[in-house]
């Protein structure tokens, strides 16, 4: 690698220390909650990227459908939550396990489709879960959706103020990203590469490709499950269009596009960019002009996918990512 | 049994909606692989635009048409260059195409937001109206003219396809593009006809759909999984497919509907679409989409 | 000692005979060419013996375990190893990682697999490139790079497909060279080629198809003489 792009790669990297822990600091002692609300948003969907990065990004797996699993994750935690008072984080253990049981299912199924029919299965899958959640009324209260009691307590993953619900979050990126460094820097994010560059000539070497891109989407699942039970928890509310919208799909995916896909530091960066931003535009331009701030954003994401096609943090370095 | 006949009779008139509107997006998608996740946002543009020309030309809305068809396949070709022909350069032009006709779709839906409102909508045709009852089964006119529209614009596209030198080029691109290219095809000008050509049977069809279906701005994402999974069922590439596919959804709709509700029907639709994607790629009649979907 | 035995494998297309009862042998350190005109198979054959296509009838034997139908994967972790025609680097891997991986396959720690890796790039005169990517070659040290690779797995066998295709006699003798001095570690090479006068000269025992059929085997001498082979290359009356 030259110096410039080790130097460069360091400044994206660098640029998101700073933030962050400007961030954590604010997060944990500041006042203001509306940027607490934008830091803990931001830390969601960041998670939610870096772990639907470890399966597009590094094993190439483009799944449109990972709202399925964040939707398992908000509502086992939740329906566990409201039909039986178990506490939320058993309840997320649960949706992550479920989640990862569904992850194995759906990869092993699809592990032969490839490119746009393997994402067009994915986002089938999705909305067909969110069919269920619609449907099976019994199970989820269908679109009414389920409100969960606010009962502040550690146990009950409830805060009164945001600072508990920042830190769970930060956790939670912290988590995802540590999962998916080690795989990175292990022998499997070496596999991973290489079949996602040359699928044929990894298994000619001997790399088990169908077995590592389950395994990469199991545990991609089970983390991003994890967000939507943290998300439930700070809404209390779930419902199927939360739940299980093509939109948290898409904004994982976006996120890793913008920041850089099959990158670390890639998704936290995208997170960063995009996730006040989208924020900031629906607090300023929503209500009376309710659409103008998402048509913003629609603008800007074609603008910038055609513009920076391999995301910013991929353009720092000269490692080529897709 | 007469009820079997209902049921049958209006899964086909609905297949007859599912058909018309896919057809742009196998032109699109199943003959030139471009993804276009806009495909329903653009339908529901055109549903829009036909209410406009209703309201301030006093059309009918069959005839705003008239409007509809010129403008999407000027729109489409401004679209192709504007943002689709890039995606081919990107260094994964599939994810780019996803992304960009996403964020087109977002674009769309909210500015019909912000300058529509969030009513729903719907139209009727002051010429075709009514329905016409045989035996015990009655049919809208409007949808029997829909299922009519889908065949002879099938037949149209395919007419074109086979017997013009445009569709021939567009047909020799979608088997290899290399080899269309030394045979001297203007391989972007033929994505860009196709582009127009596709807009404006979308056009088309916005304009019909908009007097039998609901319209409000965020009603693109569910037509443009219903089209995406018709032509995947039907066959990629098969103007055959698309039509038989739409057709076969509508009848099976109808029935599960019947059987067992609307959310067990679309979840079953669902269904036998990813069995079509495990199974038989290729889906009904297509041919090329068998090689490419699957790992060996 | 047959390291490999192919017996009597068939596979069609949608009703295209790709291959048909083909047979033949490799013995341990042998270097076996198989030749042949466009469309005879050669590659079909290839695909059939390293895993990525099922015959439809026959039985492939390696190293006496019978391999036939085995996923690609198993049968590379068996000692078996397939090179491409169109090379495959791993683009997002510099040279070095891309030599790394046969090697964490075998269990070596990442470290270790680094040192071998160097090793063997030593070896391979592409040392000096350790940190490239291989988009940043041009094709020759591309193709090297792959049978480096190919032998960085330790292989029993290795598998080329048209090798020696697209290289200045230069480049040509830099490969023969390789190879031979692989053959003279006690690796066994099969090898589709196109190029004839290096196979010739290569090649132990060549192994001749046409239309899916095996129509001749035998020593590089025997086979240019013989008459079968002659025709199907240059049509009757030669």
């Amino acid at each position: 690698m030259n110096n410039l792009s080790l130097l460069t790669q360091s400044k994206t990297t660098l640029f998101a220390i700073v933030f962050w822990v400007t961030g954590s600091l604010y997060g944990a002692f500041g006042t203001n909650s509306i940027i607490q609300d934008v830091l803990i948003f931001t830390l969601i969907w960041t998670g939610v990227a870096i772990s639907w990065n470890l399966t597009a990004g590094y094993a190439g797996r483009l799944s449109l459908g990972h709202a399925a699993y964040f939707g398992i994750g908000a509502y086992t935690s939740s329906i566990l939550y409201m039909k039986f008072g178990i506490s939320p984080w058993i309840g997320a253990a649960a949706g992550m396990f479920i989640a990862a049981f569904v992850g194995v299912l759906i990869e092993a199924t699809t592990i032969r489709l490839l490119g746009i029919y393997y994402s067009l299965a994915t986002f089938a899958i999705a909305e067909l879960l969110g069919l269920m959640a619609r449907g099976w009324t019994e199970l989820t209260n269908g679109m009414a959706g389920l409100t969960l009691p606010f009962k502040a307590s550690l146990i009950h993953m409830t805060f009164t103020n945001k600072t508990g619900y920042f830190f769970i979050a930060l956790g939670f990126v912290l988590l995802c990203f540590t999962t998916t460094a080690l795989i990175v820097n292990s022998r499997y994010g070496f596999y991973l590469k290489a079949q996602r560059d040359e699928l044929v000539a990894a298994k000619a070497l001997g790399i088990a490709t169908n077995q590592i891109c389950i395994v990469s989407g199991m545990i991609s699942a089970a983390l991003t499950a994890l967000g939507g039970t943290i998300y439930a928890q700070y809404l209390l509310y779930i419902d199927p269009d939360i739940g299980f919208n093509w939109y948290i799909s898409v904004q994982a995916a976006l996120l890793c596009l913008i920041g850089g896909m099959g990158t670390l530091v890639g998704p936290i960066i995208g997170g960063i960019l995009l996730v006040p931003l989208e924020r900031v535009l629906h607090s300023l331009l929503g209500g009376s002009y309710g659409g103008l701030a998402p048509a913003i954003y629609g603008g800007l994401l074609i603008m910038i996918v055609l513009l920076m096609p391999k995301g910013i943090a991929s353009m720092t370095s000269k490692i080529k990512t897709t | 049994m007469d009820m079997v006949a209902a049921i049958v009779v209006a899964g086909l008139l609905q297949g007859g909606i599912y058909a018309l509107i896919s057809i742009g997006l196998t032109l699109m998608f199943g003959v030139l692989r471009v993804v276009n996740f806009g495909h329903g946002d653009f339908l529901m543009v055109a549903m829009y635009l036909t209410f406009l020309s209703v309201k301030f030309f006093g059309f009918d809305s069959l005839a705003a048409s008239i409007i509809t068809v010129p403008l999407f396949f000027i729109t489409g070709t401004i679209l192709y260059h504007l943002i689709i022909k890039r995606t081919f350069t990107a260094s994964d032009p599939l994810l780019a195409q996803v992304f960009a006709t996403v964020g087109l779709s977002i674009l769309l839906q909210n500015l019909t937001l912000l300058i529509a409102g969030a009513d729903v909508r719907q139209n009727e045709s002051q010429i075709i109206t009514g329905s016409i009852t045989m035996g015990d089964i009655r049919m809208e006119s409007i949808k029997i003219l829909i299922l009519c529209s889908a065949f002879v614009l099938g037949i149209l596209v395919s007419l074109f396809l086979y017997k013009t030198t445009l569709g021939k080029q567009m047909r020799a691109v979608a088997q290899n593009i290399t080899a269309a290219t030394l045979m001297g095809i203007n391989v972007q000008r033929i994505y860009g006809w196709t582009f127009a050509i596709s807009c404006a049977v979308i056009g088309l069809g916005g304009t019909l759909l908009s007097m039998t279906e609901l319209s409000y701005p965020t009603v693109g994402l569910k037509f443009s999984l219903i089209c995406f999974m018709t032509v995947v069922i039907g066959g990629l590439g098969s103007i055959r497919g698309a039509i038989l596919g739409g057709l076969l959804i509508g009848v099976v709709e109808a029935g599960t509907s019947y059987l067992f509700g609307p959310i067990f029907s679309q979840a079953f639709v669902y269904v036998i679409f990813l069995a079509v994607l495990l199974l038989r790629p290729a889906g009904l009649f297509g041919q090329e989409g068998y090689l490419e979907a699957k790992a060996e | 000692m047959n390291i490999l035995k192919v017996q009597s494998i068939s596979k069609s297309f949608d009703g295209l005979q790709a291959l048909e009862d083909v047979s033949f042998y490799v013995k341990s350190n042998e270097i076996v060419g198989i030749i042949g005109p466009n469309g005879a198979g050669k590659s079909t054959l290839f695909n059939v013996i390293g895993g990525f296509t099922k015959p439809d009838t026959g039985e492939i034997q390696f190293d006496g375990q019978d391999i036939t139908g085995l996923a690609p994967h198993k049968i590379a972790r068996q000692g078996m190893i397939k090179t491409f025609q169109l090379v495959k680097p791993f683009g997002s891997l510099t040279l070095k990682q891309n030599i790394m991986i046969p090697k964490l396959l075998k269990g070596l720690s990442i470290s270790d697999s680094m040192l071998q890796s160097i090793s063997i790039l030593e070896r391979f005169g592409l040392v000096g490139m350790a940190d490239v990517f291989p988009n940043e070659l041009p094709y020759a040290l591309r193709r090297r790079l792959e049978i480096a690779r190919a032998f960085a797995s330790d292989p029993k066998i290795l598998l080329l497909d048209e090798a020696l295709a697209g290289l200045t006699q230069n480049e040509l003798s830099d490969i023969m060279d390789i190879l031979k001095q692989m053959r003279h570690d006690g690796i066994t090479i099969l090898m589709i080629e196109h190029v004839m006068a290096a196979t010739m000269a290569l090649c132990d025992r060549i192994v001749v198809l046409n239309f899916g059929k095996l129509i001749a085997t035998g020593t590089p001498n025997e086979v240019t003489q013989n008459p079968m082979v002659i025709e199907a290359y240059l049509g009757k009356g030669h």
